[in-house]
């Protein structure tokens, strides 16, 4: 309740500037609880003792057409690896704690033919942060038929138009994260491009061209633009009927350029080895480091293919939904593996899929699962007694989910996440599965 | 659903062995006692050597090699009689020199509390079922950290120092142990000896082992001793605790401790420990070496 509490106060120390800004803005607007009365009462009878009519109370944000929405997502996650100590580069193991994960706040302005959008988000994910996360324009051909306009243009930091789940908003979305393979092959769900997108009829399309290089919480080794954009899209259809059944489908594309940081020249070093542990320096554990030139940079190719599905169904319990989307990629990994053809010397393939159904149980909570799969690395060895050996470096993931919703105000979920890996060792020294399941329980607000 | 609960909740962590006497950087810790199979035939642990019989508690990076049988899929390695699990790591490709038997390498870092003296390190070969074979031995010896490399504990025949006085410390500040002698000489790193030219001839002399952490950087001792290997001239001795600069560092944690060598008539030695202070520092009390700094105690030696 602390949580859910917490959250008009939030609200209102961010909106004052936005609320009052415009409180000299003169407005002319009819007000319809006195001109039905006035229009049955002839001038002449009113009597003069009449007080005059308050003045109406206009509310600045609809005379902006400003729309303001925001939410609120926290949660505390536990995962069987934590423990107080630090792993062997320094950084901690535990992972149980208490995360701000989401508190967004969304202004957008529609207009006939367009469409500014602007939504910041705070999170403790990696310390304090508060960054954009989606801020865009977008020209549209509005479609008098369909919410989906014929054609539109839109520039800025968008959404990445690629299958189903990067596109799933975050407030909807009720499993805590995008899937494992989603995750790793695009770190952030937002990059920054332009995008050419519409419908007709069931038809969907989008075309966009981006720098490639997905915004995310954490800044990692990767993330360098090249001269060369990202181009990727998606083409599928959609068809539905209010309250009763929607189903979409479509194909996805990508095509882009990765980078491999070259090296900087070093200068000569002196390196002493204690060779007989003595702690004493003698000639013979002096060794020289010749000084070493730059290599270049370069650049490789990726690319990946995704199909995608989402049909939901709406019986007398509730919509029950069922989506699922599969991506094959090559050198695409930037979140987890972080794919470098150049380091390996040869392209990497990458394979995730995930499937899910949500059963919305009336109008007070749901359930869910959702099995997802990632491969980050499809021809990994790895030298075990003098032989190269196949590695698995695959991730299989089976998580339940339970949501108590209270409507019109938020919801309360619980994701369990049993995870199925083989980055283990057992006693021979074979992979086993690693004892890394975790679970998360979650608060969300909304207004 | 409660049995459901705790299985998610608080089930315990898997035991990393980070607080074991030593740890190997290549290897997976496991809990319980070594397995061995003294009968068995193979897989066997061929030899397995370090590169030094003698090291010091808290020293790090010792590497150990060694050859397994062809079968031998990893090699487990505990001590014979201090650890809570032990450590296995997979064996690396084979030695065409030697029948192709499986070399493997490992690399140990011990803990300051590993109990010094003599050791028995136990290597295990485990086959491709997990099935292991029998142990093989080898002996190496752990010298305490405040005795700078004396080898009293590891040779029976090697006196220990008469006294030491050691103060250790608990972070990466730079501490120094100050203590002004009788003869009013303050021992201090930069003048690290009790020694002055006044003396008469004979007396014993007591120096500092070492500046740990001296203009902030971190050696990983956080100790220093004064060590009189002769029993110390008799008097009065002033000793101080002077944080010199706290590099960064929180409160300071210090132990001040003294170690008297004991001959036996009979033969033979013996150490005895006596632990004369703890305490804090704080940041604050940083000086950069302007003061001696914090008084701990006035240390009567007969």
């Amino acid at each position: 309740m602390l949580l859910l509490g917490g959250t008009y106060p939030l609200l209102w120390l961010l909106l004052p500037s936005l609320v009052w800004a415009d409180e000299d803005i003169e407005i002319e607007v009819e007000d319809s609880a006195q001109t039905p009365h006035a229009k049955n009462v002839p001038v002449e009878e009113v009597p003069a003792e009449v007080p005059p009519p308050p003045p109406a109370k206009i509310d600045p944000l609809t005379a902006t057409g400003l729309q303001i929405s925001g939410y609120l997502q926290a949660q505390y996650q536990h995962n069987q690896l934590s423990q107080d100590e630090l792993t062997p580069d320094g950084h901690p193991y535990n992972q149980d704690r208490f995360v701000l994960r989401r508190a967004r706040l969304v202004v957008e302005r529609p207009f006939d033919y367009g469409n500014l959008k602007l939504e910041l988000d705070a999170n403790t994910v990696d310390g304090l942060q508060v960054a954009p996360r989606r801020v865009y324009g977008s020209l549209h051909l509005p479609n008098p038929t369909s919410a989906e306009p014929f054609v539109a243009l839109t520039a800025g930091l968008f959404d990445i138009p690629l299958g189903f789940e990067l596109q799933q908003s975050t407030e909807d979305r009720l499993f805590m994260e995008r899937s494992l393979g989603s995750r790793a092959l695009f770190p952030g769900d937002a990059d920054v491009g332009a995008q050419l997108h519409g419908g007709l009829g069931p038809l969907r399309y989008q075309v966009a061209v981006v720098n490639g290089v997905p915004l995310s919480a954490t800044a990692s080794a990767t993330d360098v633009f090249t001269q060369k954009k990202t181009f990727l899209g998606r083409l599928g259809a959609e068809v539905e009927s209010p309250d009763r059944y929607t189903f979409a489908g479509g194909a996805s594309f990508l095509s882009g350029t990765g980078f491999h940081r070259g090296t900087t020249a070093t200068a000569p070093q002196l390196l002493w080895s204690d060779a007989n542990l003595n702690g004493l320096v003698s000639l013979d554990e002096l060794g020289a480091i010749p000084a070493q030139a730059a290599s270049p940079s370069s650049t490789y190719q990726q690319w990946a293919v995704n199909l995608d599905f989402h049909g939901a169904v709406r019986s007398p319990i509730g919509w029950t939904q069922l989506f699922g989307e599969a991506t094959l990629a090559s050198n695409l990994d930037r979140g987890l593996f972080a794919a470098d053809p150049v380091s390996t010397g040869f392209d990497l393939r990458e394979l995730a899929w995930n499937v899910a159904a949500i059963q919305d149980i009336f109008d007070y909570g749901a359930v869910g699962f959702r099995v997802d799969a990632y491969n980050g690395n499809s021809d990994a060895f790895e030298a075990r007694r003098g032989l190269f050996l196949p590695v698995d470096l695959s991730v299989l993931t089976l998580s339940p989910l339970a949501m108590v919703q209270f409507p019109g105000f938020g919801r309360l979920l619980f994701q369990y996440d049993y995870v199925v890996d083989h980055l283990g060792r057992d006693v021979s020294g074979e992979p086993i599965d690693l004892a890394n399941d975790q679970w998360t329980l979650r608060a969300q607000v909304g207004f | 659903m409660w049995s459901l609960w705790l299985l998610m909740c608080c089930t315990p962590p898997p035991n990393l062995g980070a607080s074991e006497a030593f740890r190997v950087r290549e290897g997976t810790f496991f809990t319980g006692e070594l397995p061995e199979d003294e009968a068995a035939t193979s897989p066997v642990v061929v030899y397995a050597a370090g590169v030094s019989y003698v090291l010091t508690q808290g020293q790090g990076n010792i590497p150990f090699s060694g050859l397994a049988s062809t079968d031998a899929y990893s090699v487990a390695v505990a001590f014979a009689d201090s650890s809570d699990g032990y450590w296995v790591v997979p064996v690396d490709g084979p030695d065409v020199t030697q029948d192709s038997q499986l070399l493997f390498d490992l690399t140990l870092d011990f803990s300051r509390d590993v109990v010094y003296g003599p050791q028995q390190l136990i290597f295990v070969a485990i086959d491709a079922n997990g099935k292991p074979g029998p142990r093989y031995e080898t002996t190496l010896c752990v010298l305490p950290d405040y005795a700078d490399r004396n080898f009293a504990s590891c040779d029976p025949e090697v006196p220990p120092q008469d006294t030491i006085l050691s103060l250790s410390w608990d972070n990466n500040a730079d501490l120094d142990l100050v203590v002004v002698a009788p003869n009013g000489k303050v021992v201090s790193p930069l003048s690290p000896s009790t020694f002055l030219e006044t003396d008469p001839e004979g007396t014993s002399v007591g120096e500092l082992s070492r500046n740990s952490n001296g203009n902030c950087v971190a050696d990983g001792f956080r100790l220093e001793s004064l060590i009189f290997a002769e029993e110390p001239p008799a008097g009065t001795y002033e000793v101080y605790a002077n944080l010199r600069a706290n590099c960064g560092e929180g409160v300071s944690h210090f132990d001040l401790s003294l170690y008297r060598g004991i001959t036996h008539e009979e033969g033979g030695f013996e150490v005895e420990h006596s632990q004369l202070l703890t305490g804090i520092l704080l940041p604050t009390q940083a000086n950069g070496g302007a003061t001696p700094g914090t008084h701990l105690l006035s240390l009567s030696l007969p």
